[in-house]
């Protein structure tokens, strides 16, 4: 093959923070019009790969060749003068600007001298369709739900006409359907010789879509191969270094009286008459395409946002929410969806973090204990095996899957009736959500009451005990664990009757 | 709702219009040209600084420290008209303004500190060094007769200041919507690690801003200096809260990302007419703060309050 067919070549790619070794020589080689895809579990150095690749970081060894001819990158201009765009996981938008000026952000077309609006409309509105997305380019991003915004990525990172394009799970914040329509267009890219490189943490989808697989952990390759012929299982033994049974097991519990029950709740606009309970020692799994109204539920039910008809009873009792400090009294605790911006403060400390609903109950005469506020954070960080397991390190700098675990420790300690999760492990890798499922399990057999909001159905399937399908801010009745498949839930979410 | 969303939307207009409409009625020829022209003038000072602290407001940056350099650029400009004649020093005096600005994009580009820090610490430093240079004492320029040469009115409305601030609101306008480099300002004070990963450079964009906001409070000061034909050192001492009441009024988010120089241009306008029409009315200047005080706060509260749409409204349409 020559030189010239190589999309990239990174060979020997070292990097070294100050006392980590991040990356150890890791050569990855990907062809035009072809899905490479990288796997490997959080902290494995797919990031910080392509950091490198981006040009956000330099490497300390190793060399890049774009299409046959060595580059040196040093700032994301220089990747992005190469043909090289990122989709980014954690979102890389201006929500104060139009959809079409995000979309051609730092190169938007000039006539006379002046920023071309007309063209930017005009060009956006057609990338769009061609992704089939009905998002109107004059919106302004912000205004935008989460998932709505990926796509915006998405169709900026293509609008630059790449050579190279990196996306960063990409489908993590998506419905099935936005999923599928993701993958057509991706092999659409294909067709037009895109190399395309694609990070997931769902195994599934990277068998589905790419045509080669590299494998990393703990900042090592561990290999390359055609994903034809490797079979899920095989792939996450590589990852993990270890044979994983049961991706998303069951603890059994005891399931006892209601504990949260919502009637006829509704906001008049995003959900309507919405019934449920939960009981003692339940999962109850809330699913549905996104944009069918479960966030919007979910934060009704924990006071950030108001209900204006039905009622909440806790232990059989009404209850007035009218806050987040209202909910918590009562006795329900939220995990909210996005992290970045609900869950944590990155500022501050693991320690600060998990101790911050309970610092009430930590202090004695107006003094926070410094002692009880460090044991707090010791026992959940040896418990959850927080990584690192330092607990004055800030939250910001952990991985996603560490962080989720420091927020979900951060409401035990407040010691909830019920725990409200949206999306507890979106973006999280395959240990860490097993891990993640394990503690709530154990939260469950304590006697806690779980919702969990998720868009993934086989963590649905795996993990809840009834699960209820909203669409078009409805609820349908409870399916009971026994009754569940994926053909079930898709077809009360999408309201096509299941052949 | 719409209707109240309508009028946040435009709420500088609502607020400039009940403003000149309450004027006219308690202040005998309010709406006289030669009021009008007087508010006006009066507001350019405030206008010329407020353009500058506009784009950097929206670059998510502040200035403390403009009313120092107003200072400093008129000293500069009649202390040097002896050695220079009065042109070049004028020159100089806006020079001195972009080199405080610089200054103050250094320290928050390069340094990496607070602009709230920084340029609260080189606002006490060239306030000193405008005391130091003129002994505390006012300096007198060399041209007397320049002053009422500068002070003529075009068109019966417009002195050279008015035209000037006008001029550079209109001029701010289309920079900020329609040129790419004023795109890529709001891109940068609304989420700068977006911007810098698109291929923008966040850093130049806050220094030139920096420069910018700096040129023009030294214009500003020079015109105060010709127009007076003093250089003192304490002029303009108290002009940055009224600079940034005036943007803050015209609805540029001091969190950056958001703004306009139309607005900026209302909100100078509200305020001038305020000051005008009370001092007409002999209403004491400190209840004249409390007026402008209560605007601003009614101003952030409706546009706190009042959202125009649900924000997941698009989305509803979109996957149900």
């Amino acid at each position: 093959m020559s030189a010239a067919a190589t999309a990239l070549r990174m060979r020997g790619i070292s990097k070294t923070f100050p006392g980590v070794k991040a990356l150890s020589s890791v050569n990855l080689t990907v062809e035009f019009g072809r899905v490479h895809a990288i796997v490997g579990e959080n902290g494995a150095g797919k990031s910080t790969l392509m950091k490198v690749l981006s040009g956000t970081y330099l490497p300390t060894t190793g060399t890049t060749e774009i299409a046959g001819v060595e580059v040196r990158m040093r700032k994301p201009a220089d990747a992005q003068r190469l043909g090289i765009r990122m989709v980014h996981q954690e979102l890389n938008l201006v929500p104060d600007l139009s959809v079409a000026e995000n979309v051609y952000l730092g190169r938007m077309p000039r006539r006379w001298g002046l920023a071309d609006k007309a063209a930017m409309l005009r060009e956006t509105a057609v990338i769009l369709d061609e992704l089939g997305a009905t998002i109107d380019p004059k919106a302004r991003l912000g205004d935008l739900s989460i998932s709505q915004q990926q796509l915006v990525e998405i169709a900026k990172a293509y609008a630059a006409a790449p050579r190279i394009i990196v996306l960063d799970e990409p489908t993590s914040s998506l419905s099935e359907h936005e999923t599928a329509a993701l993958f057509r267009i991706l092999r659409k890219m294909k067709q037009q010789g895109i190399a395309i490189i694609y990070i997931s943490h769902r195994v599934k989808e990277v068998l589905e879509i790419a045509d080669d697989v590299t494998i990393l952990r703990d900042g090592s390759m561990i290999d390359t191969r055609p994903a034809d012929g490797i079979t899920v299982a095989e792939m996450i033994r590589l990852m993990v270094g270890r044979e994983v049974t049961n991706v998303f097991p069951k603890t059994p519990s005891e399931i006892g009286a209601p504990v949260l029950k919502v009637v006829a709740l509704g906001d008049s606009y995003n959900f309507r008459n919405v019934n449920f309970e939960v009981r003692k020692g339940e999962i109850l799994g809330l699913t549905g395409l996104v944009g069918a109204g479960r966030t919007e539920l979910a934060k009704a039910v924990f006071g950030l946002a108001r209900a204006t008809e039905g009622r909440i009873e806790v232990d059989g009792k009404p209850v007035v929410i009218g806050s987040p400090a209202a909910a918590v009294r009562a006795g329900i605790a939220y995990v909210p969806e996005d992290r970045k911006d609900e869950g944590i403060v990155p500022s501050l400390s693991v320690r600060e973090n998990i101790s911050l609903p309970v610092l009430r109950k930590l202090s004695r005469f107006g003094r926070v204990s410094m002692t009880a506020d460090r044991r707090l954070a010791d026992k959940y960080t040896k418990e959850f095996s927080i990584m690192p397991p330092d607990p004055e390190r800030r939250i910001g700098l952990l991985s996603g899957g560490n962080q989720q675990k420091a927020v979900l420790s951060k409401w035990l300690s407040a010691d909830p009736s019920v725990l409200l999760l949206d999306e507890p492990t979106r973006g999280v890798d395959v240990g860490a959500k097993a891990e993640i499922h394990r503690i709530i399990g154990e939260l469950v057999a304590g006697g806690m009451a779980v919702v969990m909001i998720s868009s993934e159905l086989p963590e649905v399937l795996g993990v809840c005990d009834r699960v209820i399908v909203m669409r078009d801010g409805h609820a349908s009745a409870p399916v009971d664990r026994a009754a569940l498949s994926e053909e079930k839930i898709m077809a009360l979410a999408t309201g096509e009757e299941a052949a | 709702m719409t209707m109240l969303a309508r009028l946040v939307r435009y709420r500088v207009t609502v607020i400039l219009g009940l403003t000149l409409l309450v004027a006219s009625l308690t202040v005998p020829g309010f709406l006289s040209i030669s009021t009008l022209s007087l508010g006006l003038d009066r507001g350019a000072t405030i206008g010329i600084i407020a353009t500058g602290m506009t784009v950097l407001l929206i670059a998510r940056q502040i200035d403390l420290s403009v009313g120092s350099t107003f200072a400093l650029a008129g000293i500069t400009a009649v202390m040097l008209q002896p050695a220079i004649g009065i042109w070049p020093a004028a020159l100089a005096g806006v020079l001195a303004g972009a080199a405080a600005g610089a200054i103050n994009g250094l320290l928050s580009v390069v340094f990496k500190v607070n602009a709230l820090v920084a340029t609260l610490a080189t606002m006490l430093i060239f306030r000193s060094i405008a005391h130091w240079l003129t002994d505390s004492q006012p300096v007198p320029g060399t041209d007397i007769m320049l002053s009422v040469a500068l002070s003529k009115i075009y068109l019966e409305i417009f002195t050279l200041r008015s035209a000037l601030f006008v001029g550079a609101i209109l001029l701010l306008h289309v920079w900020l919507t329609r040129t790419v480099a004023g795109r890529n300002l709001f891109a940068v004070g609304s989420n700068a690690d977006a911007a810098e990963a698109s291929g923008i450079a966040p850093g130049r964009t806050v220094f030139l801003a920096f420069v910018f906001a700096g040129a023009l409070a030294g214009v500003a000061g020079v015109l105060q200096s010709l127009t007076t034909n003093t250089g003192s050192p304490v002029f303009g001492a108290e002009l940055i809260v009224t600079v940034i009441a005036a943007v803050v009024v015209g609805g540029t988010r001091i969190e950056g990302g958001r703004g306009s120089a139309l607005g900026t241009l209302g909100g100078v306008l509200t305020i001038a007419a305020l000051t005008t029409a009370m001092e007409f009315q002999s209403v004491p200047a400190y209840i004249q703060q409390v007026v402008s005080g209560l605007i601003l706060i009614l101003l952030v509260v409706l546009d706190r309050t009042v959202r125009p749409g649900p924000r997941t409204h698009a989305a509803a349409g979109a996957s149900g």
